[in-house]
Protein backbone atom coordinates (compact mmCIF):
# COMPACT_ATOMS: atom_id res chain seq x y z
CA UNK A 1 0.00 0.00 0.00
CA UNK A 2 1.43 3.35 -1.03
CA UNK A 3 0.19 5.49 1.85
CA UNK A 4 2.64 8.32 1.38
CA UNK A 5 1.82 8.46 -2.34
CA UNK A 6 -1.79 9.24 -1.39
CA UNK A 7 -0.60 12.09 0.83
CA UNK A 8 1.68 13.46 -1.89
CA UNK A 9 -1.25 13.30 -4.29
CA UNK A 10 -3.31 15.35 -1.82
CA UNK A 11 -0.57 17.94 -1.33
CA UNK A 12 0.42 18.25 -4.98
CA UNK A 13 -2.98 18.19 -6.64
CA UNK A 14 -5.58 19.06 -4.04
CA UNK A 15 -8.12 20.01 -6.69
CA UNK A 16 -8.00 16.56 -8.30
CA UNK A 17 -8.05 14.91 -4.88
CA UNK A 18 -11.20 16.81 -3.93
CA UNK A 19 -12.71 15.94 -7.29
CA UNK A 20 -12.06 12.25 -6.51
CA UNK A 21 -13.86 12.71 -3.18
CA UNK A 22 -16.76 14.43 -4.94
CA UNK A 23 -17.00 11.52 -7.38
CA UNK A 24 -16.52 8.94 -4.60
CA UNK A 25 -13.43 7.34 -6.18
CA UNK A 26 -11.28 4.94 -4.13
CA UNK A 27 -12.19 6.62 -0.86
CA UNK A 28 -11.60 3.66 1.49
CA UNK A 29 -7.97 3.47 0.43
CA UNK A 30 -7.54 7.24 0.67
CA UNK A 31 -9.08 7.39 4.15
CA UNK A 32 -6.93 4.57 5.49
CA UNK A 33 -3.74 5.91 3.92
CA UNK A 34 -4.33 9.40 5.30
CA UNK A 35 -5.07 7.97 8.75
CA UNK A 36 -1.81 6.01 8.69
CA UNK A 37 0.38 8.93 7.61
CA UNK A 38 -1.37 11.31 10.03
CA UNK A 39 -0.71 8.85 12.88
CA UNK A 40 2.97 8.63 11.93
CA UNK A 41 3.48 12.41 11.63
CA UNK A 42 1.61 13.23 14.83
CA UNK A 43 3.43 10.43 16.66
CA UNK A 44 6.81 11.89 15.64
CA UNK A 45 5.78 15.38 16.77
CA UNK A 46 4.30 13.96 19.99
CA UNK A 47 7.52 12.08 20.69
CA UNK A 48 9.57 15.25 20.18
CA UNK A 49 7.49 17.39 22.53
CA UNK A 50 7.37 14.57 25.09
CA UNK A 51 11.14 14.11 24.89
CA UNK A 52 11.56 17.51 26.58
CA UNK A 53 10.49 15.76 29.81
CA UNK A 54 11.30 12.02 29.92
CA UNK A 55 11.37 8.79 27.91
CA UNK A 56 8.05 7.67 29.32
CA UNK A 57 6.48 11.02 28.46
CA UNK A 58 7.91 10.73 24.98
CA UNK A 59 6.20 7.36 24.44
CA UNK A 60 2.93 8.51 25.97
CA UNK A 61 2.83 11.69 23.85
CA UNK A 62 3.63 9.70 20.70
CA UNK A 63 0.35 7.84 21.23
CA UNK A 64 -1.71 10.64 22.76
CA UNK A 65 -1.11 13.32 20.13
CA UNK A 66 -2.40 11.26 17.14
CA UNK A 67 -5.26 10.11 19.38
CA UNK A 68 -6.15 13.73 20.15
CA UNK A 69 -6.65 14.61 16.48
CA UNK A 70 -8.27 11.35 15.42
CA UNK A 71 -10.69 11.19 18.36
CA UNK A 72 -11.69 14.82 17.79
CA UNK A 73 -12.42 13.88 14.20
CA UNK A 74 -14.46 10.84 15.30
CA UNK A 75 -16.44 12.87 17.86
CA UNK A 76 -17.30 15.70 15.46
CA UNK A 77 -17.91 13.69 12.26
CA UNK A 78 -21.50 12.56 13.01
CA UNK A 79 -22.57 16.14 13.86
CA UNK A 80 -21.32 17.45 10.53
CA UNK A 81 -22.77 14.55 8.55
CA UNK A 82 -26.27 14.52 10.03
CA UNK A 83 -26.69 18.31 10.09
CA UNK A 84 -25.49 18.60 6.52
CA UNK A 85 -27.73 15.87 5.11
CA UNK A 86 -30.64 17.35 7.03
CA UNK A 87 -30.12 20.58 5.09
CA UNK A 88 -29.84 18.98 1.66
CA UNK A 89 -26.34 17.55 1.27
CA UNK A 90 -26.03 14.71 -1.26
CA UNK A 91 -22.64 13.51 0.01
CA UNK A 92 -22.38 10.17 1.78
CA UNK A 93 -20.71 9.29 5.09
CA UNK A 94 -17.61 8.00 3.33
CA UNK A 95 -17.15 11.31 1.54
CA UNK A 96 -17.44 13.23 4.80
CA UNK A 97 -14.94 10.86 6.41
CA UNK A 98 -12.55 11.42 3.51
CA UNK A 99 -12.92 15.19 3.79
CA UNK A 100 -12.18 15.11 7.51
CA UNK A 101 -9.18 12.82 7.12
CA UNK A 102 -7.77 15.28 4.57
CA UNK A 103 -7.96 18.08 7.18
CA UNK A 104 -6.20 15.90 9.77
CA UNK A 105 -3.58 14.80 7.22
CA UNK A 106 -2.85 18.39 6.18
CA UNK A 107 -2.53 19.47 9.82
CA UNK A 108 -0.23 16.51 10.53
CA UNK A 109 2.06 17.44 7.64
CA UNK A 110 2.18 21.08 8.77
CA UNK A 111 2.89 20.05 12.36
CA UNK A 112 5.56 17.63 11.15
CA UNK A 113 7.22 20.43 9.18
CA UNK A 114 7.73 22.29 12.47
CA UNK A 115 9.67 19.37 13.99
CA UNK A 116 13.16 20.84 13.36
CA UNK A 117 12.09 24.19 14.86
CA UNK A 118 10.70 22.54 17.99
CA UNK A 119 13.80 20.34 18.30
CA UNK A 120 15.97 23.43 18.02
CA UNK A 121 14.11 25.10 20.90
CA UNK A 122 14.31 21.94 23.02
CA UNK A 123 18.10 22.06 22.77
CA UNK A 124 18.51 25.82 23.07
CA UNK A 125 15.90 26.98 25.62
CA UNK A 126 14.86 25.25 28.82
CA UNK A 127 11.87 27.44 29.76
CA UNK A 128 8.84 25.20 30.25
CA UNK A 129 6.21 27.93 29.71
CA UNK A 130 7.90 29.26 26.59
CA UNK A 131 8.08 25.73 25.16
CA UNK A 132 4.43 25.15 26.05
CA UNK A 133 3.27 28.34 24.37
CA UNK A 134 5.49 27.75 21.35
CA UNK A 135 3.81 24.39 20.78
CA UNK A 136 0.34 25.80 21.37
CA UNK A 137 1.17 28.45 18.75
CA UNK A 138 2.40 25.77 16.30
CA UNK A 139 -0.71 23.65 16.82
CA UNK A 140 -2.98 26.69 16.67
CA UNK A 141 -1.43 27.98 13.45
CA UNK A 142 -1.46 24.59 11.73
CA UNK A 143 -5.02 24.01 12.94
CA UNK A 144 -6.20 27.33 11.49
CA UNK A 145 -4.54 26.61 8.12
CA UNK A 146 -5.95 23.06 8.08
CA UNK A 147 -9.46 24.23 8.96
CA UNK A 148 -9.30 26.97 6.33
CA UNK A 149 -8.29 24.48 3.65
CA UNK A 150 -11.06 22.16 4.83
CA UNK A 151 -13.63 24.96 4.54
CA UNK A 152 -12.51 25.76 0.98
CA UNK A 153 -12.44 22.06 0.12
CA UNK A 154 -15.95 21.47 1.45
CA UNK A 155 -17.26 24.33 -0.64
CA UNK A 156 -15.58 22.86 -3.69
CA UNK A 157 -16.86 19.34 -3.07
CA UNK A 158 -20.43 20.43 -2.32
CA UNK A 159 -20.45 22.98 -5.17
CA UNK A 160 -21.72 26.58 -5.15
CA UNK A 161 -25.13 25.69 -6.57
CA UNK A 162 -25.98 23.03 -3.99
CA UNK A 163 -29.34 23.19 -2.24
CA UNK A 164 -29.38 25.45 0.84
CA UNK A 165 -25.73 26.33 0.32
CA UNK A 166 -25.88 29.61 2.30
CA UNK A 167 -27.37 27.95 5.35
CA UNK A 168 -24.97 25.03 5.05
CA UNK A 169 -22.02 27.41 4.83
CA UNK A 170 -23.06 28.92 8.13
CA UNK A 171 -23.51 25.45 9.56
CA UNK A 172 -20.05 24.51 8.41
CA UNK A 173 -18.57 27.59 10.08
CA UNK A 174 -20.42 26.71 13.28
CA UNK A 175 -19.15 23.14 13.03
CA UNK A 176 -15.57 24.37 12.67
CA UNK A 177 -16.01 26.28 15.92
CA UNK A 178 -17.32 23.12 17.55
CA UNK A 179 -14.35 21.17 16.18
CA UNK A 180 -11.93 23.67 17.75
CA UNK A 181 -13.76 23.56 21.09
CA UNK A 182 -13.91 19.75 21.21
CA UNK A 183 -10.26 19.48 20.14
CA UNK A 184 -8.99 21.88 22.77
CA UNK A 185 -11.05 20.29 25.55
CA UNK A 186 -9.98 16.78 24.52
CA UNK A 187 -6.40 18.05 24.56
CA UNK A 188 -6.99 19.19 28.13
CA UNK A 189 -8.45 15.78 29.05
CA UNK A 190 -5.55 13.87 27.49
CA UNK A 191 -2.83 16.09 29.04
CA UNK A 192 0.06 16.07 29.82
CA UNK A 193 1.76 16.11 26.43
CA UNK A 194 4.86 17.98 27.59
CA UNK A 195 5.36 16.85 31.20
CA UNK A 196 5.73 19.71 33.65
CA UNK A 197 9.13 20.14 35.36
CA UNK A 198 9.47 18.75 38.89
CA UNK A 199 6.42 16.55 38.45
CA UNK A 200 6.53 12.75 38.17
CA UNK A 201 5.43 11.06 34.95
CA UNK A 202 1.67 10.58 34.65
CA UNK A 203 -0.26 9.13 31.71
CA UNK A 204 -3.09 11.57 32.52
CA UNK A 205 -3.40 14.29 35.12
CA UNK A 206 -5.72 13.06 37.88
CA UNK A 207 -7.57 16.38 38.27
CA UNK A 208 -10.13 16.83 35.48
CA UNK A 209 -11.42 20.31 36.42
CA UNK A 210 -10.17 23.43 34.68
CA UNK A 211 -9.89 24.01 30.97
CA UNK A 212 -7.47 24.56 28.17
CA UNK A 213 -8.02 28.33 27.87
CA UNK A 214 -7.48 29.01 31.59
CA UNK A 215 -4.18 27.12 31.36
CA UNK A 216 -3.05 29.24 28.39
CA UNK A 217 -3.78 32.41 30.36
CA UNK A 218 -1.83 31.05 33.36
CA UNK A 219 1.14 30.15 31.15
CA UNK A 220 1.11 33.59 29.51
CA UNK A 221 0.98 35.28 32.92
CA UNK A 222 3.88 33.15 34.19
CA UNK A 223 5.95 33.88 31.09
CA UNK A 224 5.36 37.64 31.43
CA UNK A 225 6.21 37.51 35.14
CA UNK A 226 2.77 38.29 36.63
CA UNK B 1 6.11 -3.23 -32.44
CA UNK B 2 6.43 0.22 -30.92
CA UNK B 3 6.50 0.97 -27.21
CA UNK B 4 3.27 2.98 -27.54
CA UNK B 5 1.55 -0.09 -29.00
CA UNK B 6 2.66 -2.23 -26.09
CA UNK B 7 1.64 0.42 -23.57
CA UNK B 8 -1.85 0.45 -25.02
CA UNK B 9 -2.03 -3.32 -24.50
CA UNK B 10 -1.22 -3.14 -20.80
CA UNK B 11 -4.21 -3.38 -18.45
CA UNK B 12 -3.66 -0.52 -16.01
CA UNK B 13 -4.96 -0.15 -12.47
CA UNK B 14 -7.37 2.49 -13.69
CA UNK B 15 -8.72 0.05 -16.32
CA UNK B 16 -9.14 -2.56 -13.59
CA UNK B 17 -11.05 -0.14 -11.35
CA UNK B 18 -13.42 0.68 -14.19
CA UNK B 19 -13.82 -2.91 -15.38
CA UNK B 20 -14.45 -4.38 -11.94
CA UNK B 21 -16.18 -1.46 -10.27
CA UNK B 22 -13.91 -2.05 -7.27
CA UNK B 23 -10.80 -0.43 -5.88
CA UNK B 24 -8.07 -2.84 -7.04
CA UNK B 25 -4.57 -2.94 -5.61
CA UNK B 26 -1.83 -5.56 -5.20
CA UNK B 27 -3.37 -6.61 -1.89
CA UNK B 28 -7.05 -5.94 -2.13
CA UNK B 29 -10.11 -5.83 -4.34
CA UNK B 30 -12.61 -3.54 -2.70
CA UNK B 31 -12.87 -4.68 0.92
CA UNK B 32 -11.71 -8.19 0.03
CA UNK B 33 -8.15 -9.47 0.32
CA UNK B 34 -6.69 -10.96 -2.85
CA UNK B 35 -6.04 -14.68 -2.51
CA UNK B 36 -2.60 -14.36 -4.13
CA UNK B 37 -1.51 -12.48 -0.97
CA UNK B 38 -1.23 -15.83 0.79
CA UNK B 39 0.57 -17.49 -2.13
CA UNK B 40 3.34 -14.97 -2.80
CA UNK B 41 5.83 -14.27 0.02
CA UNK B 42 6.50 -10.69 -1.15
CA UNK B 43 2.81 -9.80 -1.08
CA UNK B 44 2.38 -11.58 2.23
CA UNK B 45 5.06 -9.36 3.76
CA UNK B 46 3.41 -6.22 2.41
CA UNK B 47 0.06 -7.46 3.77
CA UNK B 48 1.60 -8.11 7.20
CA UNK B 49 3.12 -4.62 7.25
CA UNK B 50 -0.27 -3.24 6.29
CA UNK B 51 -1.94 -5.14 9.13
CA UNK B 52 0.72 -3.74 11.45
CA UNK B 53 -0.35 -0.26 10.38
CA UNK B 54 -4.00 -1.15 10.99
CA UNK B 55 -3.02 -2.29 14.49
CA UNK B 56 -1.12 0.98 15.07
CA UNK B 57 -4.12 3.11 14.09
CA UNK B 58 -6.40 0.90 16.20
CA UNK B 59 -4.05 1.22 19.20
CA UNK B 60 -3.92 5.01 18.82
CA UNK B 61 -7.72 5.11 18.94
CA UNK B 62 -8.44 2.39 21.50
CA UNK B 63 -5.72 2.92 24.08
CA UNK B 64 -6.22 6.58 25.06
CA UNK B 65 -10.00 6.20 24.84
CA UNK B 66 -10.02 3.24 27.28
CA UNK B 67 -7.50 4.92 29.59
CA UNK B 68 -9.54 8.14 29.72
CA UNK B 69 -12.82 6.30 30.30
CA UNK B 70 -11.27 4.07 32.95
CA UNK B 71 -9.25 6.75 34.77
CA UNK B 72 -11.54 6.59 37.80
CA UNK B 73 -11.47 2.79 38.03
CA UNK B 74 -9.71 1.12 40.94
CA UNK B 75 -7.53 -0.90 38.53
CA UNK B 76 -6.22 1.33 35.74
CA UNK B 77 -4.27 -1.60 34.28
CA UNK B 78 -7.63 -3.12 33.31
CA UNK B 79 -8.23 -0.14 30.95
CA UNK B 80 -4.82 -0.74 29.41
CA UNK B 81 -5.60 -4.42 28.82
CA UNK B 82 -9.04 -3.60 27.38
CA UNK B 83 -7.46 -0.96 25.09
CA UNK B 84 -4.80 -3.34 23.75
CA UNK B 85 -7.27 -6.22 23.36
CA UNK B 86 -9.74 -3.93 21.61
CA UNK B 87 -7.08 -2.84 19.12
CA UNK B 88 -6.01 -6.45 18.47
CA UNK B 89 -9.64 -7.55 18.09
CA UNK B 90 -10.28 -4.71 15.60
CA UNK B 91 -7.25 -5.74 13.52
CA UNK B 92 -8.24 -9.42 13.55
CA UNK B 93 -11.84 -8.57 12.64
CA UNK B 94 -10.64 -6.39 9.75
CA UNK B 95 -8.37 -9.19 8.48
CA UNK B 96 -11.09 -11.83 8.76
CA UNK B 97 -13.61 -9.62 6.98
CA UNK B 98 -11.09 -9.02 4.17
CA UNK B 99 -10.47 -12.76 3.90
CA UNK B 100 -14.23 -13.52 3.88
CA UNK B 101 -14.89 -10.93 1.14
CA UNK B 102 -11.86 -12.28 -0.75
CA UNK B 103 -13.38 -15.78 -0.69
CA UNK B 104 -16.58 -14.35 -2.15
CA UNK B 105 -14.56 -12.79 -4.98
CA UNK B 106 -12.51 -15.91 -5.72
CA UNK B 107 -13.08 -15.79 -9.49
CA UNK B 108 -12.16 -12.13 -9.67
CA UNK B 109 -9.02 -12.82 -7.66
CA UNK B 110 -7.94 -15.48 -10.18
CA UNK B 111 -8.71 -13.17 -13.07
CA UNK B 112 -6.62 -10.42 -11.48
CA UNK B 113 -3.72 -12.85 -11.12
CA UNK B 114 -4.07 -13.60 -14.83
CA UNK B 115 -4.03 -9.86 -15.54
CA UNK B 116 -0.81 -9.56 -13.52
CA UNK B 117 0.74 -12.37 -15.57
CA UNK B 118 -0.45 -10.75 -18.79
CA UNK B 119 1.11 -7.41 -17.80
CA UNK B 120 4.35 -9.20 -16.97
CA UNK B 121 4.23 -10.80 -20.40
CA UNK B 122 3.77 -7.40 -22.07
CA UNK B 123 6.69 -6.10 -20.02
CA UNK B 124 8.86 -9.04 -21.17
CA UNK B 125 8.04 -8.35 -24.83
CA UNK B 126 8.77 -4.66 -24.25
CA UNK B 127 12.19 -5.48 -22.76
CA UNK B 128 12.97 -7.79 -25.70
CA UNK B 129 12.02 -5.02 -28.09
CA UNK B 130 14.25 -2.51 -26.28
CA UNK B 131 17.16 -4.95 -26.32
CA UNK B 132 16.65 -5.55 -30.02
CA UNK B 133 16.64 -1.81 -30.73
CA UNK B 134 19.85 -1.32 -28.77
CA UNK B 135 21.58 -4.01 -30.86
CA UNK B 136 20.11 -3.78 -34.35
CA UNK B 137 22.91 -5.86 -35.91
CA UNK B 138 22.06 -8.93 -33.88
CA UNK B 139 19.07 -10.98 -34.94
CA UNK B 140 19.31 -13.17 -31.86
CA UNK B 141 17.04 -10.98 -29.73
CA UNK B 142 14.47 -10.19 -32.41
CA UNK B 143 11.00 -11.70 -32.25
CA UNK B 144 10.44 -13.94 -35.25
CA UNK B 145 6.78 -13.05 -35.72
CA UNK B 146 6.17 -9.74 -33.98
CA UNK B 147 2.76 -9.29 -35.57
CA UNK B 148 1.63 -12.73 -34.42
CA UNK B 149 2.83 -11.96 -30.89
CA UNK B 150 1.00 -8.67 -30.92
CA UNK B 151 -2.15 -10.37 -32.16
CA UNK B 152 -1.86 -13.03 -29.47
CA UNK B 153 -1.38 -10.40 -26.77
CA UNK B 154 -4.30 -8.44 -28.13
CA UNK B 155 -6.53 -11.54 -28.04
CA UNK B 156 -5.47 -12.33 -24.48
CA UNK B 157 -6.24 -8.77 -23.46
CA UNK B 158 -9.67 -8.94 -25.05
CA UNK B 159 -10.42 -12.22 -23.28
CA UNK B 160 -9.31 -10.88 -19.91
CA UNK B 161 -11.33 -7.70 -20.33
CA UNK B 162 -14.34 -9.80 -21.32
CA UNK B 163 -13.84 -12.03 -18.28
CA UNK B 164 -13.61 -9.07 -15.91
CA UNK B 165 -16.66 -7.39 -17.41
CA UNK B 166 -18.65 -10.64 -17.16
CA UNK B 167 -17.59 -11.08 -13.56
CA UNK B 168 -18.79 -7.57 -12.78
CA UNK B 169 -22.17 -8.33 -14.33
CA UNK B 170 -22.43 -11.59 -12.43
CA UNK B 171 -21.62 -9.86 -9.16
CA UNK B 172 -24.14 -7.14 -9.90
CA UNK B 173 -26.89 -9.71 -10.41
CA UNK B 174 -25.65 -12.16 -7.81
CA UNK B 175 -28.90 -12.30 -5.85
CA UNK B 176 -30.90 -12.74 -8.98
CA UNK B 177 -28.72 -15.60 -10.19
CA UNK B 178 -28.81 -17.23 -6.74
CA UNK B 179 -32.60 -17.40 -7.04
CA UNK B 180 -32.55 -19.09 -10.47
CA UNK B 181 -33.68 -22.54 -9.23
CA UNK B 182 -36.74 -21.05 -7.67
CA UNK B 183 -37.48 -19.15 -10.86
CA UNK B 184 -37.00 -22.23 -13.05
CA UNK B 185 -39.75 -23.98 -11.13
CA UNK B 186 -42.38 -21.50 -12.27
CA UNK B 187 -41.06 -21.00 -15.79
CA UNK B 188 -44.45 -21.56 -17.52
CA UNK B 189 -46.32 -19.07 -15.45
CA UNK B 190 -43.84 -16.36 -14.74
CA UNK B 191 -42.33 -14.10 -17.32
CA UNK B 192 -39.41 -13.32 -15.07
CA UNK B 193 -38.37 -16.97 -15.39
CA UNK B 194 -37.30 -16.18 -18.94
CA UNK B 195 -34.91 -13.61 -17.58
CA UNK B 196 -33.55 -16.24 -15.22
CA UNK B 197 -32.83 -18.44 -18.22
CA UNK B 198 -30.93 -15.57 -19.77
CA UNK B 199 -28.95 -15.17 -16.60
CA UNK B 200 -28.14 -18.86 -16.68
CA UNK B 201 -27.02 -18.52 -20.28
CA UNK B 202 -24.89 -15.61 -19.23
CA UNK B 203 -23.27 -17.80 -16.64
CA UNK B 204 -22.49 -20.38 -19.36
CA UNK B 205 -21.04 -17.69 -21.59
CA UNK B 206 -19.02 -16.41 -18.72
CA UNK B 207 -17.52 -19.83 -18.07
CA UNK B 208 -16.77 -20.20 -21.78
CA UNK B 209 -15.08 -16.78 -21.81
CA UNK B 210 -12.97 -17.78 -18.87
CA UNK B 211 -11.94 -20.97 -20.63
CA UNK B 212 -11.10 -18.99 -23.72
CA UNK B 213 -9.07 -16.51 -21.68
CA UNK B 214 -7.12 -19.36 -20.13
CA UNK B 215 -6.66 -21.11 -23.46
CA UNK B 216 -5.44 -17.96 -25.25
CA UNK B 217 -3.16 -17.16 -22.32
CA UNK B 218 -1.59 -20.63 -22.49
CA UNK B 219 -1.18 -20.38 -26.26
CA UNK B 220 0.54 -17.01 -25.96
CA UNK B 221 2.81 -18.39 -23.28
CA UNK B 222 3.77 -21.34 -25.49
CA UNK B 223 4.28 -19.05 -28.49
CA UNK B 224 6.51 -16.80 -26.45
CA UNK B 225 8.58 -19.74 -25.24
CA UNK B 226 9.08 -20.81 -28.83
CA UNK B 227 10.22 -17.43 -30.04
CA UNK B 228 12.42 -16.65 -27.03
CA UNK B 229 16.15 -17.47 -27.48
CA UNK B 230 17.10 -20.75 -25.70
CA UNK B 231 19.49 -19.05 -23.21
Amino acid sequence: MKHFAVLIQLLRDRKQFLEDIRRDIKLERKIFSLLVVSCIFFAVYGAIIGSSSSWLQMMASAIKLPALYLLTLGICLPTLYFFDILFGSKLNFRQYSAMLTTIVAVISVLVFSFDPVVLFYIFSILGYYFFLLLNVAVMGLTGIIGVRLFYQGMRQVVGPDAAGSRLRNRLLLGWLGLYALVGSQLGWTLRPFFGAPNEPFQVFRPEIEGNFYAQIMTSLASLLGF
Amino acid sequence: MSRANLDSLRITNQDLDELTGLDISDLSMGWGTRLSVFQQPRRLWVWLINQGLVLTVALVLWLPMCLVLGRNLATPSLSLVVGVLGAIATTIAQSLYGFYKGQQLKILSHLLDEVDRFNEMVKAVEILEELRQSDLTSKRLALEHPEAVKEALHLTRESLVCGLASDKIMRKHQRFIARRHELFASIETNLSSLHALQASELAGDYAQLLNEALHVGTTVHQALRQIMPPD
